[in-house]
């Protein structure tokens, strides 16, 4: 247990513990010891208990400070019994076990970093966070604890909870200065705003609707510079939107043209002539009814008869004449209509009865040549065999044989250019032949190399990784402090873990051992009682006869109560002996928990509390 | 003894072992261009993994007919794996050219010189048959007998065909009929050469060689070529063809089994009642179990020249030459409904009975 306690008080040393070197196991640690460094523990994993570091000389707050660390071991999860007598009437069993479990809980020295976070909204969210942990921390209160919502910490800082403390939101007109062009201000305004204007305090009539009014004044002079402003279009508008309104007639003339109804060009020719008297007046809602008419073709009659209904109100007077004239136009204009629709036609079947043509006759052209060339040829043909006719049969011969010479010949010149033909092919395969075989070989050489290479890069990387992580593993082992052994540490615990591996085999030995002997002894036992019942049934048949057989039996009855007793007598031997090994173990436990010691100590404080108790009593009666 | 002038020249493509293709042998010459096509064409490089054994095309207006050979260890041809023979002719006639050239290829394998070859050449060019030791005689009569008959060829399938479209053959008829432009596509080679032949002989009294196009690809000079007829039948295997609708008015995808009908040209394919007539008819034809193929393509003739005959009654007009054509006026006359009315039109225009 050496090691753990050196390693204990080499931990303690380190969170700022005092512990005298000569100080090597936690037999030697005074109860002073024993609390300063449970509490400088505590101080590193819970920082802000406020617990002193030495114990303080009453009875009671001594009693109260070791109730406190308990407590705060307890929170930190230690499983176990704990209590102010760990800390005050220590035991090493005890104390080494806690000191083990809060040096665990130290928080490693490695640990992460914790990032402060800069900036205006880091350190606005930190704020936000420390506040809702406080306040979700603190135990609720009822609404009449809270004065308009408002509760106070222990810390000094407050904060509103609860909706109890609520306003509406009323906001009243109030009026504040203009600035925005102090030019234009007289001089007479300039008076009113700085002596007779009220304050915006007083313009409410309610205090609650201060803020409200302020924002909604606010929100409004954000709104106001972005609205379009309505009411008298200025020159240049007029003339866009008039450029608007002849597109708008164009189309509409296009549209009579294709679709030859009469309300709608009659229509159409009426909002023409609106628009010429109707400038000035035009305003958005007439000009997007207009578009929508001459987008929408399907909507066409629909809107035109919203927008009739328009022109109508106001033009009833001059309607009807304008409309004869309208009509007496329209009827011109479709008589141009059919006329130019005969033409097209007209045209069109031109134009397909001469692509018809063309083709013919490219086709006839085509026909015409070829034909042209064979007759060409066939007569080139018929002249030779005319001029040939006069003796035919010799001719017939003739070109017969000189055909079948020809032939021959042309034989005899292919086996020639056979004879030269064939070496250059065998030549030239040959030459591919090699080229594809150096191609090959050099093909495999190639890759043999891109393997090589790519192992070789392979290999280096490797290497480097390597020295890498042995330059980083050899400063990490530099920065280690050395003062702790590790390597005896690692020793240790490879010793014993070896030797638990060999405890666990002999127990396991010691088992199987047990485990024989116990198969011995009941086999033993049963061959006993049966040799016995063989025996027994064996004399006791003869002992009817005989008296030596009876006297036999008797002995045999007797030898064999004797040996029970005998087994009896060497099993009870057994267990008492284990009993007194488990009794002497027993005793070593409670030896080692200085009972008696502890018992006066504790004996001696309960005094002093006492005495200390009368003494307040006292002083308090006194007071009183 | 009739000598095939038709021929025009003998070419030897190889494979060799180290996977080049080269052009080894070609009497009497061909040019660059031919060369290009051929090359291309013959499928003798290493993307192709079936050798086709037989392929044959159009160049302009010569025909080109490709047979591949797979070399064997016991032919003459060391360091050979495949060759190719293209034989250039006139004329259009896979059978006959088949034959030779399956004949010419294997006296090739044997004896490994071109010399033999040449003179077997020779002789179907001057004699008009050839002989040798193993595959027989190759007579250029045997083939001849056949082509007399309208210059249809053999080994047409129409009445699969019609059961494949149904009601929809009327469209590549009617196509067919106004001399518009048919394209088809199948992925698969050997399938496209099997189909071609069937879509000329719907019509029977127009030549299959004038406009049929067997193999087409989306090259620039084929596609100048094709360009330059104003009606053809083009086999594609590259699927890419449905989108060059300037290529065709009708397009036949075969294994989707759907036919299109460009935009461009759906006016003039707007189909009447003699056209439900017709295809009702070829449906039923189809159906009918008992009639063999020759008859299926004898009754499809009756009937357009049923068709033709009806056209020619409205050709009462004639002209200088002694012609009797159709004018627009006697159309007027009858007042057709208007599809019909633009049928007809087509339909003489095509036949060279318009008068214009």
């Amino acid at each position: 247990m050496e090691e753990v306690d050196g390693i204990i008080i080499h931990s303690l040393r380190q969170v700022g513990c005092d512990v005298e070197d000569d100080v090597d196991s936690l037999k030697q640690f005074s109860t002073e010891l024993v609390i300063e460094a449970a509490v400088r523990c505590l101080d590193v994993i819970q920082p802000g208990l406020g617990l002193p570091h030495s114990l303080p000389d009453s009875m009671s707050a001594r009693f109260r400070v070791g109730a406190s660390i308990a407590q705060a071991c307890k929170n930190l999860g230690y499983s176990g019994d704990i209590g102010y007598q760990t800390f005050l009437y220590s035991s090493e069993i005890d104390i080494r076990r806690v000191f083990v479990f809060l040096i665990e809980k130290l928080p490693k020295e490695s640990g992460k970093s914790i990032v402060e976070p800069t900036g205006r909204i880091g350190v606005l969210e930190k704020a936000v966070s420390e506040t809702v942990k406080k306040q979700l921390a603190s135990p609720w209160l009822p609404r009449y604890c809270r004065r308009r919502g408002i509760r106070w910490y222990d810390d000094g800082t407050w904060s509103r909870e609860g909706c109890g403390h609520n306003q509406p939101f009323i906001s009243c007109n109030i009026d504040v200065p203009k600035t925005a062009n102090s030019r234009g201000l007289s001089q007479a305004w300039r008076e009113y705003y700085v002596h007779h204007l009220p304050l915006v305090t007083e313009q409410v009539p309610h205090i609650h609707q201060l803020l409200p009014s302020l924002i909604t004044l606010n929100a409004k002079g954000l709104l106001t510079p972005v609205q379009p402003v309505h009411g008298a279009i200025s020159n240049w508008d007029t003339c866009k939107i008039n450029q608007q309104l002849t597109d708008c007639i164009a189309r509409s003339f296009d549209g009579c043209s294709s679709a030859p109804e009469k309300e709608s060009s009659v229509a159409a020719l009426h909002i023409q002539d609106n628009d010429k008297k109707r400038r000035k007046e035009t305003n958005s809602r007439f000009a997007l009814s207009e578009r929508l008419q001459f987008t929408k073709e399907s909507n066409k009659d629909k809107k035109l008869q919203e927008s009739d209904e328009q022109p109508f109100k106001s033009q009833v007077v001059m309607g009807a004449e304008k409309k004869r004239g309208k009509e007496e136009e329209m009827q011109i204009a479709k008589g141009e209509m059919e006329r130019l629709k005969e033409c097209l036609e007209a045209l069109q079947l031109d134009v397909k009865k001469l692509t018809t043509k063309l083709s013919q006759i490219t086709e006839e052209k085509s026909h015409e040549i070829r034909v042209l060339k064979n007759k060409e040829q066939q007569q080139i043909v018929k002249k030779q065999t005319y001029d040939l006719l006069p003796e035919a049969d010799t001719n017939l011969s003739a070109l017969q044989t000189s055909v079948e010479s020809s032939a021959q010949t042309l034989v005899l010149l292919a086996a020639q250019w056979e004879k030269h033909r064939a070496p250059l092919l065998a030549q030239y395969r040959d030459a591919r032949e090699r080229n594809s075989n150096k191609a090959s070989e050099s093909q495999k050489k190639v890759d043999a190399l891109r393997n090589l290479r790519e192992k070789s890069r392979e290999l280096g990387e490797e290497v480097r990784h390597k020295e890498q992580l042995h330059s980083q593993l050899v400063t990490e082992y530099e920065k280690v402090t050395k003062d702790i052994n590790r390597s005896a540490y690692t020793r240790r615990i490879m010793e014993i873990i070896g030797n638990i591996s060999k405890q666990k085999e002999e127990i396991d030995k010691v088992l199987k051992d047990t485990k024989d002997l116990q198969k011995e002894i009941n086999n033993l036992t049963g061959q006993l009682d049966r040799s016995f019942t063989v025996a027994d049934e064996l004399i006791f048949r003869d002992a009817k006869r005989d008296e030596t057989a009876r006297r036999a039996y008797k002995l045999l009855a007797t030898l064999h109560s004797d040996c029970s007793e005998l087994v009896q007598m060497v099993e009870e031997t057994g267990a008492t002996v284990r009993e007194i090994r488990d009794l002497e173990e027993q005793i070593e436990t409670e030896r080692a928990k200085n009972v008696g010691a502890n018992l006066d100590r504790i004996s001696a404080d309960l005094r002093q509390m006492k005495q200390e108790t009368a003494a307040l009593t006292a002083q308090l009666n006194a007071k009183s | 003894m009739s000598a095939l002038v038709d021929l025009i020249a003998c070419n030897i493509i190889e494979r060799d072992s180290n996977g080049d293709v080269l052009w080894t042998w070609s009497y009497p010459s061909v040019t660059e261009q031919q060369k290009c096509l051929v090359l291309r064409k013959c499928c003798l490089d290493g993307d192709h993994v079936i050798v086709q054994p037989f392929i044959y095309g159009r160049s302009g207006k010569t025909w080109y007919y490709i047979s591949c050979t797979e070399v064997f260890d016991s032919d003459n041809l060391p360091r050979v794996k495949q060759f190719a023979l293209v034989l250039w002719s006139r004329d259009l006639n896979p059978d006959k050219y088949e034959t030779l050239c399956r004949m010419l290829s294997k006296t090739y394998c044997k004896t490994g010189s071109p010399v033999s070859l040449l003179q077997l050449y020779l002789s179907v060019v001057t004699r008009g048959s050839c002989t040798t030791e193993e595959n027989g005689t190759f007579l250029v009569r045997d083939f001849e007998a056949r082509t007399n008959h309208n210059n249809h060829m053999p080994n047409t399938r129409i009445k699969e065909l019609i059961k494949m479209f149904g009601l929809e053959t009327i469209l590549i008829y009617t196509a067919l009929l106004l001399k518009k432009r048919i394209v088809v596509y199948h992925h698969s080679l050997e399938t496209l050469l099997k189909w071609m032949p069937t879509y000329p002989a719907l019509m029977c009294h127009r030549e299959a060689a004038d406009i049929l196009y067997p193999w087409i690809d989306l090259v620039s000079e084929e596609l100048l070529d094709l360009k330059s007829n104003m009606s053809y039948v083009a086999g594609c295997r590259d699927s890419g063809v449905g989108a060059r609708t300037d290529l065709y008015d009708v397009l036949v995808n075969l294994p989707a089994r759907e036919i299109t009908v460009a935009t461009h040209a759906k006016e003039s394919m707007t189909m009447t009642k003699t056209h439900k007539d017709i295809a009702v008819f070829m449906v039923q034809l189809s159906e009918n179990e008992s009639l063999s193929e020759q008859q299926a393509v004898r009754e499809i003739a009756d009937k357009t020249r049923e068709l033709l005959n009806q056209l020619r009654s409205l050709a009462t007009v004639s002209t200088p030459d002694g012609k009797h054509v159709v004018s627009i006026e006697t159309l007027r006359e009858r007042n057709l409904p208007p599809a019909l009315d633009n049928f007809l039109f087509n339909l003489a225009v095509a036949e060279n009975m318009m008068m214009l």
